[in-house]
């Protein structure tokens, strides 16, 4: 099945790709997620998700398929599999860059979802709802990086506001500190923000036969 | 943990886990095998005993939540060696083909009579309708429950 | 077969007791009413919770009760007393219409109105009631009590604004003299979530509508209610026409999914439709009453 979500980001669209695709500033801002291991454009990760009386943890791999910085797209192939079950998660997931204004861009995701298991006789319910909240919530805590990243950027000018901001590297402990979020797992860099989505998304396809 | 539970009058005590369900303590710890095993997902309603004189799905129920309390099961039905009304009910009106929702559907009708003695055939079929069967079609669990109703502990049945 | 994953088991013996569980074990805890959601999912392995802290012992959480100008409902009260309750059916026919299309009568004996609104499904018949009729819950933590107006208390499908170690206690009504209410359901079969619900109050006074709610569940409405749909009937007559217009404003407020319980656009024309029809009987209750 195919979900539709979209979120829009404070920031140019070229400031907007960079970002996105800079994992290790992104990676705070999933709740829940903790990365194993990266190698070059592919990682692995789990994702602790709670719902409810639901609480799954999922580990799972992702790759970039492909990153198209003129069309502003990338392509990342995910699988999950919950660590205490049999069910499984494949997706497609297609992000999509398109700018709104000088600044403001909208993301869209298209997700392509294969589930196997238990999960695969619930119906479609809920899961676009969850997925929706849950990109809420990153896009949240992503405009306070961006937000914060044009803050430092401008003060490092000068006062100087009209040339577009190159985002300025973020360390680790910056991240943190700017999302407030102490005790967040140090994260050399991270999962994008989509596998998080795609293992939330195949979480919630589980929720009670009902 | 220990847990016990007075099954029809009788004390039942067993060494169980938590997460053990009651239908398999009635079942297994007391070995009343009358109350069936069906969906196991609180839809068909083969499970029903009473728990403190009320029907619930004992396939959705804790072993240890009962503990402490009373059970009543199919087999409590039966009277010193005489059968229920509902049992003669739905022998009289052929209210069973294969049997498996029958304790369930008898547990329930029970119930029903005991808190209105004189339903009307929409009260029985709303009071079942957390149940079902796949041979009667229902008209002579009705039927059963209804001759049940009219036939009442204290008088004569005649064949 | 179904069996749940090993799992503790504690009986709560006073509210305050259940609090101090629930704080000593954390998100590992829940709270056991009726078990009716939560077993299920337990016997799935969708809920795997390291301890159950059973509620079912707690009288102070139980009973239904007038105070003041509202009617206050203990968390512990199931959906079989809440059907036969002369208290709540006596100021609203809401209720006894929602509990009789609500699960079937077995499992009402079981499930509560504490639990089913902490379940918090998107698809909750009690959560449009309680929105209709502008409710509100009662949450205890070891800080004391707070209160909560219902249209303020979901988050999201299956997450409400009760924290981890809080315990809902009560749910609370407000009197209304000369309302009429009224619930429609459309289901598959017994037992059923519905494909789409409405529930609503109506409160008619020289000619017009005074004062109304209107509750919809299983179709997306936020916070389960119609708030324009509220505000446009407010003032009006209780004509068909007006219900027409309010009950377009009500399903211009939902976003139902296709599912196995129809397609978008069904839920769509149920919510209005239902809207219409629940709007129409409580009207004609309150002028009746």
């Amino acid at each position: 099945m195919d979900l539709q979500n979209s979120f829009t980001v404070p920031a140019d669209i070229d400031t907007a790709w960079k970002t996105l695709l800079d994992v290790e500033s992104i990676a705070p801002c999933m709740p829940g997620a903790t990365l194993e291991s990266v190698n070059g454009d592919e990682f692995s990760a789990s994702v602790k998700v709670k719902l409810g009386p639901v609480s799954m943890t999922y580990n799972g791999e992702a790759r970039f398929l492909s990153k198209d910085e003129a069309s502003h797209t990338a392509v990342i192939e995910g699988t999950g599999k919950e660590t205490r079950g049999a069910g499984t998660a494949q997706a497609l997931i297609t992000t999509n860059l398109v700018a709104e204004a000088p600044d403001r861009t909208r993301v869209d995701v298209t997700t392509a979802l294969t589930i196997t298991g238990k999960a695969a006789q619930f119906g479609r319910g809920v899961m676009q709802d969850v997925a929706g909240r849950i990109i809420d919530q990153f896009a949240n805590n992503l405009e306070q990086v961006i937000g914060a990243r044009g803050d430092h950027a401008a003060a490092v000018a000068a006062g100087d506001t009209t040339a577009t901001v190159a985002p300025p590297v973020i360390k680790a402990a910056d991240s943190i500190d700017l999302l407030g979020t102490a005790g967040a797992p140090v994260l050399k860099r991270a999962i994008p923000v989509i596998i998080g989505v795609v293992v939330v998304v195949a979480i919630i396809w589980w929720l009670i036969a009902r | 943990m220990e847990v016990t539970i007075t099954i029809n009058g009788t004390p039942v005590t067993s060494e169980v886990e938590p997460r053990k369900l009651l239908v398999h303590f009635v079942r297994e710890d007391a070995g009343l095998r009358g109350t069936h095993w069906g969906c196991d997902t609180s839809n068909c309603g083969t499970c029903v005993v009473w728990v403190d004189g009320s029907p619930v799905k004992s396939c959705t129920m804790l072993a240890a939540q009962a503990d402490g309390h009373e059970v009543t099961t199919v087999e409590g039905l039966e009277k010193g060696g005489e059968l229920d009304p509902i049992q003669k009910g739905f022998i009289e009106c052929h209210g069973l083909q294969c049997g498996f929702c029958t304790p369930g559907m008898m547990m329930t009708g029970r119930w029903l009579l005991d808190n209105n003695p004189n339903p009307s055939e929409e009260e029985i079929r709303e009071c079942i309708s957390g149940q079902i069967c796949r041979c009667t079609g229902y008209k002579n669990i009705v039927a059963s429950i209804q001759w049940a109703a009219e036939h009442p502990a204290t008088s004569e049945v005649t064949a | 077969m179904q069996t749940p994953a090993p799992v503790e088991y504690a009986r709560a013996t006073s509210v305050a007791d259940a609090i101090k569980l629930l704080e000593q074990h954390g998100e590992d805890a829940r709270l056991l009413a009726g078990g009716h959601s939560l077993l299920p999912m337990m016997k799935l392995r969708l809920a795997r919770p390291e301890i159950l802290i059973d509620l079912n012992d707690l009288d102070e959480l139980r009973g239904i009760r007038l105070e003041g100008d509202e009617i206050v409902v203990g968390a512990m009260v199931t959906h079989a007393e809440i059907l036969s309750s002369a208290v709540l059916a006596e100021h609203y026919a809401i209720f006894r219409e929602a509990e009789k299309v609500i699960a079937d009568p077995i499992v009402r004996n079981k499930g509560t109105i504490g639990g089913s609104m902490c379940q918090a499904d998107p698809s909750e018949d009690l959560s449009a009631v309680g929105s209709a009729l502008k409710g509100s819950v009662v949450i205890q933590g070891s800080g004391g009590k707070r209160t909560l107006a219902l249209r303020e208390f979901h988050e999201g499908p299956y997450e409400t604004k009760v924290a981890d170690a809080e315990i809902l206690t009560e749910v609370r009504f407000p009197i209304r003299p000369g309302a009429g209410s009224a619930y429609e359901k459309v289901e598959r079969r017994v037992g059923d979530w519905p494909v789409a619900s409405v529930g609503v109050f109506v409160v008619v006074s020289g000619g017009v509508v005074k004062d109304c709610g209107i509750g919809l569940t299983a179709v997306g409405a936020e916070h389960f209610c119609a708030p324009e749909a509220e505000a446009f009937l407010i003032g009006k007559a209780p004509s068909e026409e007006n219900f027409a217009a309010a009950a377009k404003l009500a399903a211009d407020a939902c976003t139902p999914y296709s599912d196995q319980r129809g397609p978008a656009d069904y839920k769509l024309h149920l919510a209005h439709e239902l809207t219409v029809r629940a709007l129409r009987r409580a009207a004609a209750s309150s002028q009746g009453a």
